[in-house]
């Protein structure tokens, strides 16, 4: 039984009664004469719809939310999972393929000790899924009938279906409000767990990172706990060397574009500019890792330079700085064609040529939206992973040298959570609070770039 | 200024033409650079596409060998009623075609041709064979995927040993690259003569589908709540500013949400397409949001006054008047939205979605794994082949990306009303 | 404001006699318009202009909206160069040059005829640098007190010093409405333009600021040609010694302001004055 079906099932039945209780408000009517009835019969069956609907539909999230676990405890406790490894990739490939077989999603276990799982599994399965059907067409029956029975000439079904949808609505837009409390919490309380065992003095000032992930949580070593290099290499990549490309390229690029472009030239590099935004940090990195890195390193040994790495700080600055391009362009495009065009006219009648007006009147005038702009892409720098992880490296390094490898806190994000390490160990547990810290810091940004753009859009309005 | 300044205007002396001068070479200088940060960009983006073209027609191809079987010497027998390719590919392989087509191939390619033929060939023949079963009478010819090694000696790169070989057997016909259309219909493989991207397609399209069918209700019934009934308070605020700072907050972010939270409710779905799209769609929702928004914003007062005063209810107006008109806005904002979510590595590579998965998912539950994920994955392997396949990935990824933001730019031009 | 149709009966000479016999007595004009068309793509919005401005005069375009007044004062310092699509035919003159000539250079001639807008525009900069930016630009000024010589003198002929001689460095956006106006007038005053053309400079502004603004308008007669175009009769009235009437995109009339309004020579003009429409 999956869970298509059992929406599917639960849709079926809303439909019903929602024609169930359409007609019978239709009955109402005509043994009223045909007189009017509080509501259209439409609103009857919706009133009924949502009554069999809603409740199953909670009832079916709940249960695909904890069934897995139920499922998994009673795996677990069968003899048979006694012959598990305790934790590691090992475990969870074993009780992945038992329940593959078990659903009927792969005809056999590649690793035979997966085998003694997959009855225990099925059992399981088959238990919980009947229990859940059971619950979920008792609650449908009783969601309709208690609709049904409500059901009178004179009763308001049309308030309340209009009730219901605004409970939805309001409902769809705290998902928004649950998101970032999901984010806070989630890293709040890995970082807390992480905060346990490094001290967060040693961790923010530290200047030495290399985190080992075969040591569990119970030992982990402080001294490898010093985020610092990976802040210096992600200010270093995603600010200095990113918008030394970016700012002028990007500003550069809206200024010819709104204020020098014929309209048929926009038509076609404004797109171009759109192209650019819409390709994929995964090519990006790619290109970086493929295109840019060699050249860089083949032209840095070409001047001279011992050693130059193939990781280097540049190739991925580089490249996040053109992919940064289109955002500043189209934020300082945006903040340009909102100073009030009286403004431009007045430096113009006074004999200015074009790009004084621009540069004395028009930029300073959107000065605020450009700036906004730049945090809004610093923010998104600092963010950016698959470039990074593609074409920085993992060494922790603080230096100036752009022809060196250096790392972001997004690289070891991914790194440290992507190895071998369990969910406890240090290590795992610092990339949440790497996560928590690169978190905050880009919300400030977002929060103060969006306050000036919010008070920049009003003063010219 | 003096009575002389008075008669002919500071404006009109020679000094100030000698300065004009000068601020029109700055001018057309201004205007220059305009014009070449721009071409820049624009130079970058098809440097970027030629490279990834260049390399990506390499991708679509297979290095493969001319051998002709003969089924009339050495035959084999496909039963009639088995319909299953499985149960055909494994009967062929008792009745020992490996075997068949590794002395066809001796006999066509000589010792040293026939030892690259590549170890999974007669797995093709036999799929070939299970779907036209007339294909094992008589004699026919099969182009045979070569090894790697070959496939690289053949492209002039590799170990120097095979150069010659391969030099020899183009020369005599029996090698050559041919157009790969199955790149598009198999499935990830270590070896990248074998290995095709449907299985990421597939993926991605599944993932696609659950952050669809979240995040555009949530997103359009949050867009039209705020829009049309929020009152202005603390909250209303509150849920602003979070879905403001959501669609900037970076992405990794909500894989390490997803990982904290979906994974922790669905400890066995790791790397489904479920929840990559979960994960995917609280990313997308505040896109959809903003662009619901907007678009909502768009429609004149004057046709929910005018529906309010025929006696709809606030609900009615909305539904049947406001939505359907921003509902073109609110499909360009989601095409945007979904296209972003279809480029998108990082918050999957969190969760898990980076498994080796070598048959496509046939569920939201199964293993998969998606489309930039397969690029990022083979952008690891050092082979020559899989450089090209990779670069053939990202040409069809970028393929469906330019149809969607095709798409959201036609949709914009033909429904775009001005008020 | 574009014209639909011109089907009007043309004007054979607009230009009253009286004026023809006053340019031998004045010398010649400040600038000169003949035979001038205006269009927006297709459309027609002035038709076949003349006009004569004088610096000795203040004169003022009026007319119905629509009727082209303002289309054809940003013409006179080629202000609609920056709208794609408007075009220029006929000729118009400033001291004889055809300033649609290929060897007038806009930015000069901008120097040269300035041009205040409707709603006041300052820019988002200090007073100080709103006064000091025309002749930074055009390098007017060789050192900082000539700048602040520059600055004081303009502000002073906008009557505008007492007021904010004390807050130099405050915002321009900052002031009133009609401290703004005049802000804007002492910019245009500061590259010591020869004519200044006002585009309704009034119309934003309320009794009391206008009544200022007129005053300034009249001192600053004589030294610089002014064109006003203003909606107001009474203030063409008022401030100007020459009115032109346009209507549809046809200058009707043009003579002494008296004249215009005691006994107007065309109709429309009697019409428009005494308020049958407009």
């Amino acid at each position: 039984m999956s869970a298509s079906t059992l929406i599917l099932l639960v849709l079926g039945l809303g439909l019903a009664g929602w024609l169930a209780a359409r007609s019978r408000a239709a009955m109402f009517r005509r043994a009223n004469d045909g007189r009017r009835i509080a509501s259209l019969p439409v609103y009857h069956g919706w009133y009924a719809a949502l009554w069999i609907v809603i409740p199953t539909l909670l009832f079916a999230l709940l249960w695909s939310a904890i069934s897995d676990q139920l499922v998994m405890q009673q795996v677990l406790a069968s003899p048979a999972a006694a012959e598990l490894p305790s934790f590691g990739i090992q475990r969870q490939t074993w009780l992945a393929e038992a329940r593959a077989v078990a659903t009927g999603a792969a005809s056999g276990v590649f690793n035979p000790e997966a085998e003694g799982l997959v009855e225990p599994f099925r059992e399981a399965l088959t238990r919980y899924n009947i229990i859940g059907l059971v619950v979920t067409l008792l609650i449908a029956l009783a969601g309709g009938a208690w609709a049904f029975l409500r059901l009178k000439p004179d009763f308001r079904a049309h308030t309340r279906v209009e009730r219901t949808v605004l409970a939805t609505l309001l409902i769809a837009s705290l998902v928004a409000i649950l998101t970032t409390l999901g984010i806070v919490a989630s890293l709040v309380f890995e970082t807390i767990r992480f905060f346990g065992m490094v001290n967060p003095i040693d961790f923010l000032f530290g200047i030495h990172w290399s985190p080992n992930p075969m040591t569990d949580g119970s030992n982990p070593d402080p001294e490898r706990y010093g985020a610092v290099p990976l802040f210096w290499g992600t200010f270093f990549i995603g600010v200095v060397i990113a918008m030394i490309v970016a700012i002028p390229l990007g500003m550069m690029s809206a200024i010819y574009l709104n204020q020098y472009a014929a309209p048929r030239v926009r038509t076609w590099l404004k797109p171009a500019l759109e192209i650019l935004a819409g390709v994929p940090t995964v090519v990006y990195g790619y290109f970086a890792a493929l295109t840019i890195a060699p050249a860089i390193r083949d032209i840095a040994l070409k001047l001279g330079v011992e050693n130059p790495s193939s990781e280097s700080a540049l190739a991925a600055g580089l490249v996040m700085g053109v992919m940064i391009i289109p955002f500043v362009s189209s934020m300082a495009d945006d903040s340009i064609a909102a100073v009030p065009q009286a403004m431009k006219d007045g430096s113009l009648a006074m004999g200015a040529t074009q790009n004084e007006t621009i540069k004395r009147v028009l930029v300073p005038a959107a000065l605020p939206g450009i700036v906004a702009g730049i945090m809004l892409a610093i923010s998104r720098a600092i963010g950016e992973t698959m470039i990074v992880v593609m074409a920085a490296s993992a060494t922790a390094r603080l230096s100036a040298n752009p022809l060196e490898a250096m790392t972001t806190v997004t690289y070891q994000i991914v790194a440290n959570l992507t190895g071998e390490a369990s969910m406890d160990s240090a290590s795992t547990l610092a990339a949440f609070a790497l996560g928590f810290v690169l978190f905050l810091v880009t919300l400030v940004l977002n929060i103060i770039a969006l306050r000036i753009v919010k008070r920049f859009r009003e003063a010219y309005e | 200024m003096n009575d002389a300044a008075e008669n002919v205007g500071p404006t009109r002396t020679a000094a100030f033409e000698a300065r004009l001068k000068k601020r029109y070479a700055a001018e057309r200088r201004f205007k220059a650079i305009g014009l070449g940060a721009i071409l820049f960009s624009v130079a970058v983006l098809i440097f970027l596409l030629v490279t990834m073209a260049m390399n990506g027609i390499g991708g679509f191809q297979r290095t493969e060998l001319r051998v002709p079987v003969d089924f009339a010497a050495t035959p084999v027998t496909v039963m009639p009623d088995t319909s299953d390719e499985r149960t055909v590919v494994q009967s062929l392989e008792r009745q020992g075609l490996r075997d068949i087509i590794e002395f066809s191939a001796t006999q066509a390619l000589g010792e040293e041709g026939a030892a690259q033929v590549n170890s999974e060939a007669w797995r093709l023949v036999a799929q070939q064979i299970a779907a036209d079963p007339g294909l094992a009478r008589g004699e026919q010819v099969f182009w045979l995927p070569t090894s790697e090694d070959l496939a690289t000696a053949y492209a002039g790169d590799g170990s120097t040993d095979l150069q010659p070989l391969a030099q020899q057997l183009a020369a005599d016909g029996l090698l050559a690259d041919n157009f790969d259309f199955g790149f598009l219909k198999r499935s990830d493989a270590t070896d990248p003569q074998l290995a095709g991207i449907w299985g990421a397609l597939k993926g991605s399209i599944l993932t696609m589908i659950v952050t669809l069918s979240l995040a555009f209700p949530i997103g359009v019934l949050a867009a039209l709540y705020l829009e049309e009934y929020a009152p202005k308070n603390r909250w209303t605020d509150l849920i602003e500013v979070s879905i403001n700072n959501l669609a900037a907050v970076p992405s990794i972010i909500f894989g390490l949400l997803g990982l904290a939270v979906f994974l922790w409710i669905f400890p066995s779905y790791r790397s489904a397409p479920l929840i990559g799209g979960m994960t995917l769609a609280l990313m997308t929702m505040p896109v959809i949001v903003i662009a619901g928004r907007n678009a909502i914003k768009a429609v004149p007062p004057s046709i929910r006054d005018g529906a309010l005063a025929v006696g709809a209810s606030p609900v009615q107006v909305v539904f049947h008047h406001v939505l359907p008109l921003a509902l073109p806005g609110i499909l360009t904002g989601t095409i945007i939205g979904m296209a972003r979510a279809l480029g998108e590595t990082a918050p999957l590579l969190l969760i898990g979605m980076r498994a080796f998965v070598a048959s496509p998912p046939q569920g939201f539950t199964d293993n998969a794994t998606v489309l930039p994920m397969q690029i990022f994955l083979w952008s690891d392997e050092i082979d020559r082949g899989f450089v090209e396949r990779t670069s053939a990935a990202i040409i069809v990824l970028l393929v469906f990306l330019l149809l969607m933001n095709g798409l959201a730019i036609y949709l914009r031009n033909r429904f775009e009303k001005k008020w | 404001m574009v014209m639909s149709e011109t089907t009007d009966s043309p004007i054979a000479n607009p230009v009253n006699k009286s004026l023809e016999n006053e340019n031998i007595a004045h010398g010649e004009p400040k600038m000169r318009a003949r035979g001038v068309d205006v269009y927006y793509g297709d459309k027609k919005a002035i038709d076949g202009v003349d006009i004569d401005v004088y610096t000795e005069y203040v004169t003022a375009f009026i007319g119905p909206s629509g009727c082209g007044k303002s289309t054809f004062l940003r013409a006179l310092n080629r202000m609609n160069d920056t709208i794609p699509s408007a075009r220029v035919t006929g000729t118009i003159e400033l001291d004889g040059e055809d300033i649609y000539a290929s060897g007038m250079d806009v930015v000069q001639l901008r120097a040269r005829v300035g041009m205040v807008f409707q709603k006041p525009n300052p820019f988002p900069k200090s007073i100080y640098d709103n006064i000091a930016y025309g002749p930074k630009i055009h390098g007017l000024a060789e050192s900082k007190p000539d700048l602040d010589e520059i600055v004081e003198k303009s502000l002073r002929r906008a009557g505008l010093w007492e007021e904010v001689k004390d807050r130099l460095a405050d915002s321009g956006t900052a002031l009133s409405g009609g401290q703004q106006q005049r802000l804007c007038i002492a910019r245009a005053i500061a590259v010591d333009p020869e004519v200044i053309l006002m585009d309704e400079p009034c119309s934003a502004l309320d009794p009391i600021a206008t009544a200022k603004i007129e005053e300034l308008i009249d001192e600053l007669r004589g030294r610089y040609g002014i064109v006003i175009v203003t909606h107001s009769m009474q203030q063409a009235a008022r401030v100007s010694q020459r009115t032109a009437f346009f209507h549809l995109g046809h200058l009707v009339e043009y003579g002494h302001t008296s004249d215009i309004f005691t006994n107007p020579a065309e109709q429309r003009t009697q019409d428009y004055i005494t308020g049958r429409y407009g």
